[in-house]
């Protein structure tokens, strides 16, 4: 009993910590999301300007950034298939150069490599497969979440919408 | 999560394989240095090394079953703890997944390893 009140109570001073941070973010920051529907696109420019969504210059790049973050992933993946459809799989996989860190990493590693699985909407079997992977990661930290809907709400009913607004980055 | 990491990234990069050579200074892979501090590293000497890096590049401290978190005689964890956007050059398109780092500078000590990374490019 005494374990499971002080589990209690630990897990209401995160949750007390993490929404006056968020507060404190959102008084800071009044312009700013915190959770936006889709990562930030962003393409920087040497003047500093890191807010702007739209390109200022015309110049095709020749090397990109993935950021991180596991569902951002799925995003990425859309860009890899839109830059491929708009510069060419040939060039950009053999030309660009690419880095990334965390997930973005994976998705950077494939991109140089020409890996086709990044740019193409996985069929039911990698479906499934990455279900059981989300399910699992879930089920680590939380094991009161970990249950399919949530698994396939947390997924595919987001990811696939990411995977679709990743077509349409940096003028793509 | 490294097991899983694991399955793909030995398919891609088998051992005795020669792949890192064509991805040496083409691609870079970010990893925070303990205790703080972040690094692009983007030379490899072997396939097992750049998976090691790739591991060490998607590892959580406590959360993940990482087999490696030593890269180069040093301690390494997630890339995203301490990515700095700023250092990402302007020439680069950069697709980011978190606000925070986007619009808040990290409070860490960065190594502007970017300059250095891309300076020999």
């Amino acid at each position: 009993m005494l374990s499971r009140t002080s589990s209690s109570t630990l897990v209401a001073l995160s949750s007390a910590s993490c929404i006056s941070i968020y507060f404190w973010y959102k008084l800071l920051n009044p312009k700013q999301s915190l959770l936006p529907a889709a990562p930030a696109i962003i393409k920087s420019q040497s003047s500093g300007d890191l807010t702007s969504e739209t390109p200022t210059d015309s110049t095709p790049p020749n090397a990109i950034w993935f950021g991180g973050g596991s569902w951002a992933s799925t995003y990425h993946t859309g860009v890899l298939m839109g830059l491929r459809n708009t510069f060419g799989a040939e060039t950009v996989n053999n030309t660009w150069k690419a880095g990334g860190a965390s997930a973005g990493a994976a998705v950077a590693l494939g991109m140089l490599l020409g890996k086709t699985e990044f740019g193409e909407w996985p069929d039911e079997s990698v479906q499934e497969n990455v279900l059981r992977l989300t399910k699992r990661t879930i089920t680590v930290p939380c094991e009161a979440l970990s249950n399919t809907r949530f698994a396939r709400k947390q997924s595919f009913s987001r990811s696939s919408s990411h995977w679709l607004k990743g077509q349409g980055g940096w003028g793509l | 999560m490294s097991t899983y990491t694991n399955e793909f990234l030995r398919e891609w990069l088998p051992d005795g394989g020669d792949e890192y050579l064509y991805l040496n200074g083409r691609l870079f892979i970010g990893v925070t240095r303990f205790p703080y501090g972040d690094e692009v590293i983007s030379q490899w000497s072997s396939n097992r090394d750049l998976r090691n890096t790739c591991n060490a590049s998607m590892c959580i401290p406590f959360y993940t079953n990482a087999e490696v978190l030593n890269v180069n005689g040093r301690w390494v964890a997630d890339g995203c703890l301490t990515q700095d956007t700023n250092d990402i050059p302007g020439e680069w398109l950069a697709y980011l997944s978190s606000p925070l780092r986007t619009h808040i500078r990290a409070p860490f000590v960065h190594t502007r390893a970017w300059q250095a990374a891309t300076l020999s490019r």
